[in-house]
């Protein structure tokens, strides 16, 4: 399966370019890459469930908030998601259960997702967006 | 696409962009650095963040990127920008930025000189243009109206009432203009004194839409001009007309406000004629320079084009029957030429042609406009030609008549007389009184006829040049107007002294009947406008006439200075709140409402918040001390300062003590035994930043706080044991307490979690600010909001807490250094103990005072990757250090040489006394992980003495020094530009990170 996103060149931290079928696929997605940024996804259990259910303005600024939630949990519990089960997702509103567990090693720690180049475009095949971590 | 040759290279090291570049860019963008580092910008994108910078609004002087600069959010990394004070918006009896919830029927003043309730713009506020208060400017300015919002009141409504009876209804957080700037209604005390514009105007009136000038009107006059070739040019000015929407001209034209002020000036010092008699029409204003833009601007919105404005050197030769005058002046004026225009004015009433040669009156038609358009008509005309307000002596308290004079010659003298009383008649609709129209032969002119100078004199009673200067006012004359002002609040003051000392008086004969013994009537009764004397004589000479205002009471000139203290030229007085009064039951609805004046100044966002730093602390040991133990050091450091990803700190702390920490900063870990008093003294702000305010940050945040207070966290953050191998200012380095040889820690970290969470939380919220208050932004992350917004108050005050949680923490993990060293150094070394040199942030906002051409300003200075840098001898410098500057903490990246330089006045006159932070990364992370393997990085450092604690070795190689600039050659810009002077560089001995 096309796992949906890839690292992009930046200089001072991480970025990733993101894509999706619909916005559901790529909130997923954009959580599923930044899962591989902090730790390698076939080494964490899934010993974690946890039900999340958040609210923006705009579909960019939820896209942040989402991706901040998760490095919240992280930075919180120490657990890192991997799998991601979409329910309701509007360019307001994304209702969802995610599934990970605390890694052997976690390589990195991210501060957060940011606005920086976010731009949610939509394309033949659905959305894709960059998203930039500050580390 | 920016390009490098965009850029013009002002010094060796400072490059160039300027602000004509892109058009939404407001001041030029500076970039510090050799030509090396110049060429590097260009491979990221910090060079567009720096534009994008540079269109923030209130931004002043220049967006500037130190040498070290790499790309950011938003902001590039090593980005300096300042930003200036509030302007404010007026509504009678207080000036606000927003208008924060004002009572319905408060008034709000529109540009024309009209005031409106506030609830009666609902339907129009799209439409206005009010006038506010640029603050830096001081001067008045017109600014749209951006939002509209009624709502039941969310906070207590007070009334504030001034000394002198204005009035306003607001809720608590109101902000009023006060001493010490914008503050909110709920904490102002009576006695204290807020900025009042004190111009009533009139009220609106919605004006009908009869016609004023007809295409019939326009035929008539030309057909009477006698105009050559009049069929064609008849047809041409009409239809010119009909293009710019003024013909037919009706009362509720938009245009006419601004038609209204030009006649009105033109009747006064102004002429029209047309060339030959019959050609093209020439239409001529005359008076100060910045009056002329004024009215410019105003034809310009008509779509009219004036000339530029002309200066001309005049001798001019008077001659009366008393005396023949020769003087010279330096008149300015401007023209329109167009027939257009002129016909347009001349059909509306004003006279063509020499004004003392002929008859004419104040048109008919005005007698029927809503006051606000008489208004109009008659502040221009009085601005033109209504004397100052002056009082009689130099240092007096009492007014000279207002006088508006005309000459005219013999022959149409009976025409001048009617239209002065026309004047009159249109001024008793404002209660100004007319006290005479007299007049005068002066003049002989050269063919001997005779010239009559007609003079309408205006009363002097207090009430009618109130009336006069208050609601009437001056129009195309500011100095005159803010003057007018002036004098305006100084009547009311007056007045409200003498209603003091007559109340006083009565009192004291009501007492006296009633008993009481004069001493006591004394005692109870006496104030700063009435003493005893005054009192005595009421009692016992009796009064026969109104009591004026005594002896202590200030002559105009000395109120006008202390009444204006600080507010400039805007028009704008102090006035003295009496009383604030709590009204419990009020319960209808309050307005809430912003304006965009395009100088409104931000706090920017996004950027500023974690107050990444430094600290450097002096040991009292050789490297040769230290050698044998290194490797224990390395490993007690690692231990006692927790570092890594999710890192837990080295102190528990409960909310409430979280709540403490984040509002008292390092004056917290002194409480608590972390900290020496020396510590504080050398840490910029004292270790705590005043303003933190807890409430402002989320819960969240606070989560995050609570368990990593006093850790060094991950990512670029370390902490070194480093030898001073170079001095290169010896003096300076002897006041800082540091030595060739000598063993020192640098410790570089930030506010963790807490600060990325208020980031967090500030980015999003501010999000919808920006449609709030119609900021056009070029990039998301540089969100920002008003300074003096409640969600710019609000960002300030979680900022603050972020910026000393950073301090705590960086205090924190000095003192775990502290006990690292005790424990693996006591018994083996003299002197084990550390002492403080300083510690700066390197992300931060601050309030600072700055010299900007001239100038004093007050700014919000942000610095995203830079470090302040204040030259010797300025205040906020620790005493210990003042004579020679501020110390400026330059860590290189891991491993590699770090510096300490020293501020200098250059700092202050080229970037806000700012310099750069660090080195700089060049490469991105992941080329890093590619090419370099943490394992070989680890050894090679090793090999070259380096000892090593770090938590992973993919954050070690992410940090390797060839992913960051060359340190030493920023810090040779930075002292080639002369910002800040080297004075030391340092070894690193061993490091320690996550």
């Amino acid at each position: 399966m096309d796992k949906g996103f890839e690292e992009i060149e930046h200089t001072a931290d991480i970025a990733i370019r993101v894509w999706g079928r619909d916005l559901a696929e790529l909130f997923a997605n954009a959580a599923y890459g930044m899962a591989c940024q902090m730790a390698d996804p076939d080494e964490v259990p899934r010993t974690v469930e946890q039900a999340i259910e958040l609210e923006a303005c705009d579909a960019e600024t939820l896209l942040v908030t989402w991706l901040n939630e998760l490095l919240y949990l992280n930075e919180r519990d120490g657990d890192v998601f991997v799998e991601f089960e979409m329910g309701q997702v509007t360019p307001t509103h994304v209702q969802a259960v995610v599934r990970g567990g605390p890694p052997p090693y976690q390589g990195l720690q991210i501060k957060a997702a940011t606005f920086s180049d976010l731009k949610i475009a939509p394309t033949d095949e659905g959305y894709e967006t960059t998203v930039v971590f500050d580390v | 696409m920016v390009q490098k040759s965009d850029f013009r290279r002002v010094d060796k090291h400072i490059w160039e962009l300027p602000k004509d570049f892109r058009d939404d860019m407001r001041v030029p963008a500076r970039l510090f650095g050799d030509a090396e580092l110049f060429n590097a910008a260009f491979r990221d994108r910090t060079v567009e963040q720096l534009v994008n910078t540079a269109t923030l609004p209130g931004i002043v002087k220049y967006a500037m990127a130190m040498p070290d600069f790499h790309q950011g959010y938003g902001f590039p990394i090593g980005g300096v920008a300042a930003m200036r004070r509030d302007t404010g918006v007026i509504s009678p009896g207080g000036v606000g930025y927003d208008i924060n919830c004002l009572s319905g029927e408060s008034r709000v003043l529109h540009e024309h000189g009209y005031t409106v309730p506030i609830a009666q713009l609902e339907d129009k506020w799209e439409r206005v243009q009010l006038r506010c208060q640029d603050f830096n400017a001081e001067r008045e300015a017109g600014t749209p109206v951006v939002r509209y919002f009624r709502q039941k009141p969310n906070a207590p409504v007070y009334r504030l009432v001034t000394e002198t009876g204005e009035e306003v209804i607001a809720t608590a957080d109101h902000p009023f203009w006060t001493l010490d700037g914008m503050r909110p209604l709920g904490e102002l005390w009576p006695g204290e004194l807020v900025a009042l514009y004190p111009f009533e105007g009139v009220e609106y009136e919605e004006p009908g839409d009869e016609v004023v000038v007809s295409e019939a009107d326009v035929e008539r006059f030309l057909e009477g001009m006698d105009k050559g070739e009049r069929g064609n040019a008849a047809s041409q000015i009409k239809a010119q007309l009909r293009r710019h929407g003024l013909l037919p001209l009706r009362m509720n034209s938009p245009a006419m406000p601004y038609l209204l002020k030009l006649l009105g000036y033109v009747l006064g010092d102004g002429n029209i004629h047309f060339v030959g008699g019959s050609g093209k029409g020439v239409t001529w204003f005359y008076g100060e320079r910045e009056d002329l833009e004024a009215i410019r601007r105003d034809v310009e919105a008509l779509g009219f084009t004036p000339s530029q404005v002309y200066s001309r050197h005049r001798e001019h030769r008077l001659t009366t029957l008393y005396d023949t005058y020769e003087f010279e002046q330096e008149e300015t004026s401007f023209k329109v030429v167009g027939s257009a225009f002129a016909v347009l004015l001349a059909v509306m009433g004003a006279p063509v042609g020499a004004k003392a040669t002929q008859d004419f009156r104040v048109p008919p038609w005005l007698f029927k406009a809503p006051r606000w358009q008489q208004r109009l008509f008659l502040a221009a005309l009085f601005g033109a030609e209504l004397s100052a307000p002056a009082t009689f002596e130099a240092y007096g308290t009492n007014f000279y008549t207002p006088v508006l004079s005309m000459n005219k010659r013999d022959g149409f003298v009976e025409s001048g007389r009617a239209f002065l009383t026309d004047l009159g008649d249109l001024l008793a609709g404002f209660g100004v009184e007319v006290k005479t129209i007299s007049r005068r032969s002066e003049q002989v002119n050269q063919d001997g006829s005779r010239s009559i100078r007609l003079r309408l004199v205006l009363s002097s009673r207090p009430e009618s040049l109130i009336n006069l200067w208050g609601r009437v006012g001056f129009e195309y004359n500011r100095k005159r107007r803010c003057l007018g002002l002036v004098a305006v609040q100084y009547l009311k003051e007056k007045q409200r002294v003498v209603v003091e000392r007559r109340t006083a008086a009565e009192t004291a004969r009501v007492l006296q009947a009633a008993g009481v013994p004069a001493v006591q009537v004394y005692a109870d009764l006496t104030t700063g406008h009435v003493n005893w004397r005054f009192l005595e004589r009421s009692l016992y000479e009796g009064r026969k006439t109104s009591p004026r205002v005594d002896a202590s009471f200030p002559d105009f000139e000395t109120y006008r200075v202390e009444a204006t203290a600080g507010l400039g030229e805007s028009g704008m007085v102090w006035a003295r709140i009496s009383r604030i009064e709590p009204l419990d039951d009020f319960d209808a609805d309050v307005y809430d409402f912003t304006v965009a004046h395009p100088d409104h100044n931000f706090i920017a966002n996004g950027f500023v918040v974690s107050n990444c730093g430094v600290r450097l602390l002096g040991t009292h040991l050789e490297q040769g001390d230290v050698a044998p133990y290194l490797e224990d050091l390395t490993t007690a450091l690692y231990r006692a300062c927790p570092s890594g990803v999710g890192g837990k700190g080295r102190v528990r702390v409960s909310g409430r003590e979280l709540d403490e920490l984040v509002t008292q900063g390092a004056k917290w870990a002194l409480k608590r035994g972390l900290a020496l008093p020396e510590d504080l003294a050398h840490t910029e702000e004292g270790g705590c930043l005043p303003g933190a305010d807890p409430r402002q940050v989320s819960a969240r945040a606070k989560e995050r706080g609570r368990p990593q207070v006093g850790s060094l966290g991950a990512g670029n953050h370390f902490l070194e044991i480093e030898v001073v191998e170079e001095i290169y200012d010896p003096e300076v380095a002897e006041v800082f307490g540091l030595w060739e040889g000598q063993v020192v820690v640098q410790i570089h970290c930030g506010s963790r979690g807490f600060g990325h969470q208020v980031c967090d939380d500030y980015v999003k919220r501010l999000q919808s600010v920006v449609h709030k208050y119609n900021i056009q932004l070029p990039d998301r992350e540089l969100v920002c909001a008003p300074i003096d917004s409640p969600e710019g108050r609000a960002y300030y005050g979680a900022m603050a807490c972020a910026v000393n949680y950073a301090f705590v923490n960086r205090q924190v993990l000095a003192m775990g250094v502290r006990e690292a060293f005790e424990q693996v150094l006591a018994g083996k070394v003299k002197d084990f103990n550390l002492f403080q040199i300083y510690d700066v942030a390197h992300n931060i906002a601050k309030f600072e005072e700055h010299d900007v051409d001239g100038r004093r300003m007050r700014l919000c200075v942000h610095r995203k990757g830079a470090t302040r840098a204040f030259p010797p001898g300025h205040p906020e410098v620790p005493e210990g250090y003042r004579d020679v500057g501020q110390p400026v903490l330059v860590p290189g990246s891991m491993g590699t040489a770090s510096y300490v330089l020293v501020g200098t006045q250059k700092a202050m006159d080229l970037t806000f006394g700012s310099t750069c932070h660090g080195a700089g990364r060049v490469m991105s992370r992941r080329k890093a992980l590619k090419k370099i393997r943490g394992s070989e990085l680890r050894h090679e450092l090793e090999e070259q003495g380096l000892v090593i604690r770090a938590g992973s070795m993919k954050g070690l190689a992410e940090e390797a020094p060839a992913a960051y600039k060359d340190v030493s050659r920023v810090v040779e810009v930075v002292h080639g530009v002369g910002m800040a002077r080297k004075v030391a560089r340092l070894r690193p001995l061993a490091v320690i990170k996550g």
